[in-house]
């Protein structure tokens, strides 16, 4: 509300009016954009609330479910939910619900991880290279250029063939391949800040290169990983599914919902219901993290200001 | 000055591709053990035939030595055989190759050509229910994962409609098996899997459109016009449009590579004769001058794409090219 | 062959036509009119619907025209049979090239291009086929014994040394040669008796010598002949192979048993076995193998027809690590753990669940269908209490937290298995319940084909491995069982080595008389179910769904020519003729 004059300024060369506010640090700005938003609040709440889930798998498999999630039960295969099954049994009366908890584990699991990884390891990379320049710029773009230009398929057949798919190696996989995209953002936006004054101000003043870097750069460099990262975690919950569609992922009897799903098609024509529940899983699950990316985008994006 | 900066870049992509060609190589021979390709579990294969067959086809020499017999035929242009059937393995990649860029191109039609629409209502009933229904809608198209979407748009349209006696799609492949080939009946059994595709596609550059077209439509340039008393439709489709959509073909640009393998797991589905699936096959069943081949093939392409879009940027801005 | 009527009838069809200009008559009548007007004088009248399921091959005679589209997972890889050996190529192959023999659906041999079975010497070494002289190539040539020569040179002569035939140790090993003698007879000579030589190595379909005869040996691996066969001598003759889709046949007029009736024949891949149960039920695919978990559904499909489930000479199994220097050699080196382990699996229900009772629990190492078969006792069905028991007896004791252990070492292992395959994993699950019911920590594992191949035939550092194989009409499986398959490369990973057993296989190909042959087996069989090196679980069935269009199919496919010996194709029909 406008109380009084000395409550708004002019812009100079333009006809608005706008409210003075306090000056606000671009973090805390950006935070509260993000808190105002409700869809990504909502969003990123039971993206909070799934990894919880997956951490406390075990209380709830012995206080909520009473189910093994390997046990099999042929006698009762196929179930449709009721009593026994919550979510009904696979065709080897394994519990469902009790599965996609545990699932959980590994789907969320090589989500974060993997988005971890590909950030540390691109960031890195290209503050290295567009810090220094040079030779080892060079070298590493080429580097990332090989790996970009790498059809990703062939890494993940050889990769789940040399060491056995579990949620570290399987992150490490996929993080291989798309670390490179991150690598080539940060330099890029490391090159446009190199040379700008404070920069320079600083090393003038005698800093050195780690204090430039960790302290000047990388927080300048965060919001574009940021955006990088933002929709990151949906794409590589559906990245791990498809590996376990083609044979590549967490192989059974570990449930994750990618493989709970391609279990599920194959009986599809038997029991179709059975895609039903890893299907939605993993769809409402990434359709949270595309929301609460998109709002994590909305929020933070320096470039949509 | 120009061809200097091509020249240059030419030369560095180089290693490039051949380093791709050498990882491809040491990861799939790393894994490979014994394995002749071809010679499954049949309780009738010899150990001195299998032995055999596998020095014949020069698996048996050191790693050296066979990849630098695959680089010298590469040199001649030549691809070498598949060890798996004894065709070229360029016949393999020519045929199936318009297989796959049918589907992709196709595809990434489809994205531009609806995302525009979708992108631009979007932005022009900002905040308002058709934008946020559009939002909801794509952001559920890229949170569905591609193989369920699949098979469930086959059980539907395929199945169950020819189930009840109605118009039904094929449910796999390019072509019928039999009085097929022509041009409709490519179509028809192009528009699943095209669509699958382009669900992605659509989604993220829908949303793209309709964010950069936001961006175009608070310009100044646009206030101007709008000032000026142009009627809102040229505002929007001729001015405001025009610059939304310029950034959308940078993003169409860096689909180059997936041209030839993003459309993997569609074509694991619908069964489609595409140079993706062939990869993934003979990979798995270690067909290694067919991978070596396609991997090759795929880097030129991705290797190509760059070059040429570098190229055209220092074209456009001459201080790249004396950087 | 080829004395049945609708043979016979096409026979005189073709002469009468010769008469009469045939382009002429069949273009203003349309062929089948032309031969249903020619048939109905005489002839039962053509049926309009397909047939239940159940009848005969040649009971009506056929209507000309039309394809078939058939499904299969697997592509293809060779067309020339010399050098391949998976079974999608073999079933090509034996569409466009016949043999010397073929197979007919119980497993019982008939002459193809050879004119009647082979005359065997005293000794029974000597093997002389006479040919037929009325076989023509596509091209008008003639198939004559030089043929058939060149044919097994490839994978015999030294000179071909460098043709990658997987067919060569074997001929190597048992024949002394090969002759022909004059251009309508050769002449097999074998080093002992040997009874397998005729099912393994009578059926290749003979290559032509006028066309690949020039090439030196190196070239017929890369022959262009190998991915588009311009002649052929079989029912059907190729088309053309669209890569990653289909192959395409159409008929060969000129076959020496009667032009068949279909236009065209197509072979169609598909990436798995939902594809091809979707595509078979909108129709484009009229043909094709059947998934267990699909097979109740298809029941009540309006345009389908289930043959019924024939046992099949496949069979899945499991192997105990039996290598004393491997730590789960020890585990398995005693017999009673071995046998303990049996009885704790309930295989019935395997059958019933995993393969939705397409499946029977296996009772010997042969499976039911051949003709050396014999029940073996006892036949371990499921028993947990006589399972825990023996494994107390043998040393076994439970500890605390459920695990057996015997002197300090837990009765712990890993299974291993091929990723993708549904009710491999399945099974191997179940295992590893049962054991654990029994006190046994089981962990399974999957791993990419070609890893699972490595491991049973060189690395051999599994504990145990489950897998299926599949074998042909002759019941010799030394291939399995053999101390000499132990050896590197061999497929007796598992390292069974036991001196009666060898004596026995030996024996039992060392005749031709099925009588003996038959008695040694049951001794084998018997030895083999006290020892359980590697248990059978399960003795598969063949099930496959045909097309109401389609004829003449039921009846003539069974468990040795469902993938091979596809001369019998040519009098399938389909009724509407497209």
């Amino acid at each position: 509300m406008i109380e009084s004059t000395a409550d708004y300024e002019l812009a100079p060369d333009r006809q608005e009016i706008r409210p003075s506010r306090p000056a606000q640090s671009y973090w805390s700005e950006s935070w509260e954009r993000l808190r105002r938003n409700r869809l990504g609040v909502a969003a990123g709440t039971l993206i909070a609330l799934l990894a919880l889930m997956a951490v406390a798998a075990p209380v709830l498999q012995a206080l909520v479910t009473h189910q093994d999630p390997s046990r099999q039960d042929l006698g009762t295969n196929f179930d449709l939910p009721g009593r026994a099954h919550w979510l009904g049994s696979d065709e080897l009366g394994r519990d469902t619900l009790t599965r996609l908890i545990y699932g959980a584990r590994i789907s969320l699991g090589v989500g974060f991880l993997t988005v971890a990884i590909q950030l540390t390891v691109g960031a890195a990379t290209g503050l290295a290279s567009g810090y220094y320049g040079g030779v080892l710029d060079d070298v590493l773009m080429r580097i990332v250029d090989v790996v970009l230009a790498f059809p990703p398929i062939f890494l993940f057949i050889g990769m789940s063939i040399l060491f056995r798919p579990s949620t570290v190696t399987l992150s490490l996989i996929i993080a291989s391949v798309g670390w490179g995209v991150v690598a080539r953002l940060v330099r890029g936006e490391v090159l446009s800040i190199k040379n700008r004054d404070f920069m320079l101000a600083t090393r003038s003043i005698g800093a050195r290169d780690a204090r430039l870097i960790l302290g000047h750069l990388v927080p300048n460099v965060l919001p574009v990983m940021i955006v990088a990262a933002s929709l990151a975690l949906g794409q590589i919950i559906l990245i791990e599914a498809a590996l376990d569609f083609l044979g590549l992922g967490i192989q059974p009897p570990t449930p994750s919902w990618g493989n709970m799903l391609t279990n599920a098609q194959t009986y599809f024509v038997h029991s179709g219901w059975l895609v039903i529940f890893p299907g939605l899983t993993i769809f409402v699950t990434v359709l949270a993290a595309n929301l609460f990316g998109n709002a994590v985008r909305d929020a933070y994006d320096p470039r949509l200001r | 000055m120009l061809a200097k900066y091509t020249v240059r870049r030419v030369l560095a992509s180089i290693p490039v591709v051949l380093g791709v060609t050498v990882l491809t190589f040491l990861v799939m021979h790393a894994t490979a053990g014994s394995y002749v390709p071809g010679l499954d579990l049949n309780p009738y294969l010899k150990p001195a035939d299998i032995a055999r067959i596998r020095s014949n086809l020069g698996l048996d020499r050191p790693l050296y030595v066979q990849y630098g017999t695959w680089l010298i035929g590469i040199a001649h242009g030549d691809f070498g055989r598949s060890l798996l059937d004894g065709s070229p393995v360029m016949s393999h990649i020519v045929e199936r190759l318009p297989n796959t860029l049918e589907l992709t191109v196709t595809a990434i039609l489809l994205g531009v050509a609806l995302s525009i629409p979708l992108g631009v209502t979007g932005a022009l009933r900002r905040g308002g229910k058709i934008d946020n229904l559009f939002t909801l809608l794509s952001t559920a198209g890229f949170a569905i994962p591609q193989f369920w979407l699949g098979l469930i748009l086959i059980l539907f349209f395929s199945v169950q409609l020819h189930a009840w006696r109605l118009p039904w799609l094929p449910s796999g492949g390019a072509f019928s098996s039999f009085n097929g080939g022509d041009v409709m009946d490519r179509l028809e059994h192009l528009v699943l899997p095209a669509t699958v595709l382009s669900f992605f596609y659509l989604s993220v550059w829908s949303r793209f459109v309709r964010s950069s077209m936001v961006e175009v439509l608070s310009q100044d340039y646009v206030r101007t016009a709008r000032a000026k008393g142009m009627p809102e439709r040229r505002v929007v489709y001729v001015h405001a449009l025009r610059n939304a959509v310029v950034p959308l073909v940078t993003l169409v640009g860096l689909e180059l590579p997936a041209l030839v393998s993003g459309g993997l797991v569609v074509e694991v589905v619908f069964g489609w004769p595409g140079i993706g699936r062939l990869a993934f096959e003979r990979a798995t069943q270690y067909d290694y001058t067919t991978v070596m081949g396609i991997t090759t093939f795929a880097a030129l392409l991705v290797v190509f794409g760059n070059l040429l879009a570098d190229v055209l940027y220092a074209w456009l801005d001459p201080r790249i090219r004396y950087a | 062959m080829g004395s049945s009527p609708s043979a016979d009838g096409f026979d005189k069809f073709e002469e009468f036509l010769k008469e009469w200009s045939r382009r002429d008559f069949l273009r203003r009548m349309g062929g089948a009119a032309a031969f249903t007007a020619f048939l109905a004088g005489g002839l039962e009248l053509l049926e309009a619907c397909g047939n239940g399921g159940g009848s005969t091959s040649t009971a009506t005679p056929g209507k000309k025209g039309g394809h078939l589209v058939e499904g299969n997972i697997t592509d293809i890889s060779y067309m020339n049979s010399v050098l391949s050996s998976d079974t999608a190529s073999n079933t090509v192959i034996s569409l466009m090239f016949d043999g010397l023999l073929g197979s007919k659906p119980n497993g019982d041999l008939v002459p193809l291009i050879a004119e009647s079975m082979p005359q065997v010497s005293s000794d029974q070494t000597t093997y002389t086929f006479k040919l037929r002289k009325d076989v023509k190539w596509t091209d008008g040539q003639q198939l004559t014994s030089d043929d058939v020569l060149f044919t097994y040179n490839l994978m015999f002569a030294p000179d071909y040394k460098d043709v990658n035939s997987p067919h060569r140790s074997d001929l190597e090993q048992h024949l002394t040669g090969i002759t022909a003698p004059d251009q309508y007879t050769v002449v097999f000579k074998t080093k002992g008796v040997w009874a397998p030589l005729l099912a393994l190595h009578a059926q290749y379909g003979i290559l032509p010598k006028h066309v690949l005869g020039g090439l030196a040996p190196k070239a017929v691996n890369t022959a262009d002949f190998n991915g588009a066969p311009t002649v052929s001598s079989g029912a059907f003759k190729f088309v053309r192979w669209d890569k990653g889709q289909q192959v395409v046949l159409a008929r060969n007029d000129t076959y020496y048993r009667g032009a068949g009736y279909l236009d065209q024949y197509v072979y169609k891949v598909m990436p798995d076995s939902v594809t091809l149960v979707n595509q078979m039920k909108t129709g484009e695919v009229d043909f094709g193998t059947v998934d267990p978990s699909l097979w109740d559904s298809l029941a009540t499909s309006d345009n389908l027809n289930r043959i019924d489930p024939f046992g099949v000479a496949i069979f899945t199994f499991y192997a105990y690590q039996l290598d004393p220097s491997k730590p789960a050699g020890r585990f398995f080196a005693d017999k009673t753990v071995r046998q303990a382990l049996l009885y704790a699996l309930d295989r019935q229900q395997m059958a019933d669940k995993v393969y939705f009772k397409q499946a029977t629990v296996a009772d010997s190492v042969i499976p039911p269908i051949s003709w050396a078969h014999a029940s073996a006792k006892p036949s371990y069905g499921f028993n947990k209490s006589k399972a825990e028991s023996m494994l107390d007896q043998a040393g076994w004791t439970k500890g605390t937290d459920g695990i057996r252990a015997k002197g300090g070492v837990q009765l712990k292992f890993e299974m291993i298995t091929n990723q993708g395959n549904k009710q491999r994993e399945s099974l191997l699950q179940i295992m590893q319940q049962s054991w654990k019911d029994v006190g046994v920590d089981a962990t399974p594992r999957l791993i990419q084909f070609p890893q699972l191949v490595t491991q049973i035939t060189n690395q051999r550092t599994f504990d145990i491995f489950l897998v299926g194989f599949s074998f042909n009409q002759d019941p010799d499986e030394s291939q399995l069982w053999s101390s000499t398959s132990a050896n590197p490369g061999g497929f007796n990973g598992f390292q069974f080595k036991n001196p009666q057993a060898d004596e026995l296989l030996g024996q039992a190909v060392a005749t031709l008389d099925q009588g003996k042959r038959k008695e040694v087996y049951a001794k084998l069989q018997d030895l083999m179910n006290e020892e359980v090196p590697a248990p059978i679980l399960l003795f598969n069935k063949g099930l496959w769904a045909v097309s109401r269009r389609v004829n003449a199919i039921a009846g003539t496919l069974g468990p040795y020519n469902q993938y091979s010996s596809r001369f019998f194709f040519k009098d399938v029909w389909v009724s509407d003729q497209k």
